[in-house]
């Protein structure tokens, strides 16, 4: 199974970034193999259409699962038609830690998308 | 001739202006192309005769005919579209992010499998103020750009036998641009104030690019206040009007009415000094 997780930083032990569209990074990491690519997220700073345009990154690479803080409306639209089920980081979590928690069973499944006042008010406090 | 009323900053009067200068100068057509928050109307209190949808067309995917390559979503600068490849094969479209460019279905590699659909974006009201004719746009809320419907207007109104005055949305950018473009004459609304003098200089920096010959209107017009006469003379500007800072008209503004009489003598002579200039 191929996980794609949001990243404040490059690598496992970073936390997880709470915000979908625009985090910092991005992490895949594949199960079966081990194998680890971590990329910095090329729309962070993109105008419009943030999260459809970096939901696709997520649909290309072919994953079956990403873990966010929150997923805003259009990402959560994308990644649901694609098949790609979200599941819900804790704010203390490290990347590492969530991927466990996840094969776990332990991550909560978001079944609607984060209000869009919610994930702009978030963004608000992030910058 | 066409004349658009346009002004760097929000709030300065463009509406009290082009109101009161339309109604004196008719028989005339009062375009209110301020389309995100029109609201010449409350004023003038047209009868309306008419209201037409503005549409443009949007994308449609027809799935028996898409192979879901992907070519339209990549290709849209919008990113409106997109494409799920196989198994899943499915298509989402993001109305409030689309231009109506036509590039998706410019590049979908099969025949008929992206066909276009006309979507309605807002509307377009028509009616009649006395002897003044009178438009309105209105765009739908979260549209991305107001200038085809402004486009539009200016289509609907190409052919007017008789004065045009365009009440453009405030500020410099795209819209602006497409309601000052090819007017005969561009009146700038400020107030002396030094927000108002320094998106004034803004405004006249556009309308220098446009090439559109232009003066100055100067609302809440106050005795003692030269803010935007010293800029106007240091770039050899014609104040054309001063309407006076009052707050009689700010009372008569918030209950939606506006004195027409008390300026239509001074307004019709300044008509008279635009059609020497310009005509």
């Amino acid at each position: 199974m191929k996980i794609f997780i949001t990243s404040k930083g490059n690598s496992m032990d970073s936390m997880v970034d709470p915000r979908f569209g625009r985090a910092e990074y991005y992490i895949i990491y594949d199960t079966d193999t081990g194998e680890i690519i971590s990329r910095e997220n090329p729309h962070k700073q993109g105008r419009m259409a943030v999260g459809i345009s970096f939901a696709q990154i997520a649909i290309e690479a072919g994953v079956n699962a990403a873990i966010s803080g929150n997923f805003g409306p259009n990402a959560f639209e994308v990644l649901r038609a694609a098949g790609i089920k979200m599941y819900r980081a804790r704010d203390d979590q490290t990347v590492e830690e969530a991927v466990n928690a996840l094969l776990k069973g332990e991550l909560e499944e978001f079944k609607e998308a984060t209000p869009r006042e919610i994930a702009e008010k978030l963004e608000k406090e992030l910058k | 001739m066409k004349i658009t009323v346009a002004s760097g900053k929000g709030g300065t009067g463009k509406t009290t202006f082009s109101v009161l200068f339309a109604r004196a100068i008719a028989p005339a057509l009062y375009v209110d192309a301020d389309v995100e928050e029109p609201n010449g109307g409350i004023f003038l209190k047209p009868t309306i005769e008419k209201v037409e949808d503005f549409t443009e067309p949007v994308p449609k995917i027809i799935p028996e005919k898409c192979t879901y390559c992907g070519e339209c979503a990549r290709a849209c600068p919008y990113k409106a579209l997109v494409i799920i490849p196989p198994p899943a094969k499915k298509d989402l479209f993001f109305p409030e992010l689309c231009h109506s460019c036509g590039v998706c279905a410019y590049v979908c590699p099969e025949k008929g499998a992206l066909i276009e659909v006309p979507r309605k974006k807002g509307v377009v009201r028509i009616g009649r103020a006395g002897n003044l004719d009178f438009m309105e746009g209105i765009l739908n809320i979260g549209e991305p750009t107001a200038v085809p419907l402004i486009t539009d207007l200016k289509k609907r109104v190409k052919n007017y036998k008789g004065d045009v005055i365009i009440d453009a949305p405030p500020g410099t950018s795209c819209p602006v641009v497409q309601a000052v473009e090819d007017a005969d004459y561009v009146i700038l609304v400020a107030e002396p104030t030094p927000f108002g003098v320094h998106d004034l200089s803004l405004v006249v920096e556009m309308v220098e690019e446009l090439k559109v010959p232009y003066g100055i209107v100067i609302n809440k017009a106050q005795e003692g206040n030269t803010l935007v006469e010293e800029f106007a003379n240091s770039r050899g500007i014609e104040i054309l009007f001063r309407l006076p800072f009052s707050e009689d008209i700010a009372r008569m503004y918030s209950r939606g009415e506006l004195p027409f009489e008390r300026f239509e003598e001074g307004l019709r002579k300044l008509h008279a000094r635009i059609k020497e200039i310009a005509g």
